[in-house]
């Protein structure tokens, strides 16, 4: 079973105790369809419970000289 | 056998929490541990077995990586000890291991253990550091401590209505106990005031709605109700021990 790529903001934090890169932004996401996703937010976006957001492939680090990838969450603009 | 009702606490020892640099692990074991069974009026020989709660072994330089701190800190003989940790709960854990052994018949009487040395660390920052350089690749990567429980303090202000204003008076009337408390870490009231213009660790929290980085231990003597009945000055057991 395919998990959707978008869904609704359950919760999220700006984390300042992470300690590589500033504040880290993380959500969670109910997905449209069943399934939760916990991570991280791409960029510092304003969120709120309930806002309809998107998985988009990102670079979540680059560990020994080679980047990544993975799911990161952006705020949906086809739906609020 | 169930543990409620079956597992008593008959005796129990903490040390002093705070910043301990002129305390060894080794020091703090032995002194909650001795103050536990003398508490409980229980000699180091009648202990069967032990449990040890430690989450950072490797800020003590490993010594807490096994069961085997406990008999050096001590000098007991050959007793079972068993290591367990679980992040924050390690404490719990090891009341847990002891408490089923007890109510398995295995042993009548046991030690659990927390103890904690969180300070001797440096830089400061290494210890969060090590949290997100040693997490699972992907899942992991981002998450602290105060960042998931900020998760949970955030959906529960949306589902409940409860404010920071209330979190906040947690953290005042967590210090003002304290204030009472001749062991506590930190020892002077804070006004509402001081916790939300505190900065914050991950939103929506502060630092004075976060747990300090604290050396210390803890002991409860753990006994079967019948050692309990027939030996113990005074005891308590639980009525459950977990629920939904």
């Amino acid at each position: 079973m395919r998990l959707a790529r978008t869904g609704r903001v359950v919760t999220f934090t700006r984390d300042h105790v992470y300690p590589l890169g500033g504040p880290m932004s993380m959500t969670v996401v109910d997905l449209d369809g069943g399934g939760r996703f916990y991570g991280q937010t791409a960029g510092d976006v304003p969120l709120e419970i309930g806002m309809g957001v998107r998985l988009v492939p990102r670079v979540l680090h680059r560990g020994g000289g080679l980047p990544h990838y993975f799911w990161k969450v952006v705020p949906d603009a086809d739906r609020r | 056998m169930p543990i409620a009702g079956e597992v008593a606490i008959v005796g129990a020892g903490v040390t002093r929490f705070g910043v301990l640099h002129d305390r060894s692990y080794l020091d703090l074991i032995a002194e909650a541990s001795f103050a536990a069974l003398e508490d409980a009026g229980v000699g180091l020989g009648q202990v069967d077995a032990a449990w040890l709660g430690t989450a950072e072994p490797w800020t003590a330089g490993l010594v807490g990586d096994s069961g085997a701190a406990v008999a050096e800190a001590l000098r007991s003989g050959p007793m079972p000890v068993t290591r367990v940790s679980n992040f924050c709960t390690s404490g719990m854990e090891a009341v847990r291991g002891a408490a089923m052994a007890i109510a398995a018949g295995e042993y009548e009487v046991c030690l659990a253990i927390g103890a904690e040395k969180m300070r001797d660390v440096t830089p400061r920052g290494s210890l969060v550091a090590k949290t997100a350089e040693h997490t699972h690749p992907t899942i992991a990567k981002g998450r602290t401590a105060p960042g998931q429980f900020a998760l949970l303090a955030r959906r529960y202000m949306h589902e409940y209505g409860a404010t920071v204003e209330d979190l906040a008076e947690v953290a005042v009337k967590n210090h003002d106990h304290a204030v009472l408390n001749p062991k506590a870490h930190f020892r002077k009231p804070i006004t509402k005031e001081q916790v939300l213009a505190a900065p914050r660790v991950a939103e929506p929290l502060g630092v004075f709605d976060c747990t300090p980085t604290t050396d210390g231990a803890a002991v409860l003597v753990l006994a079967s109700r019948s050692w309990a009945e027939r030996h113990a000055r005074r005891y308590a057991s639980s009525k459950v021990s977990a629920s939904r």
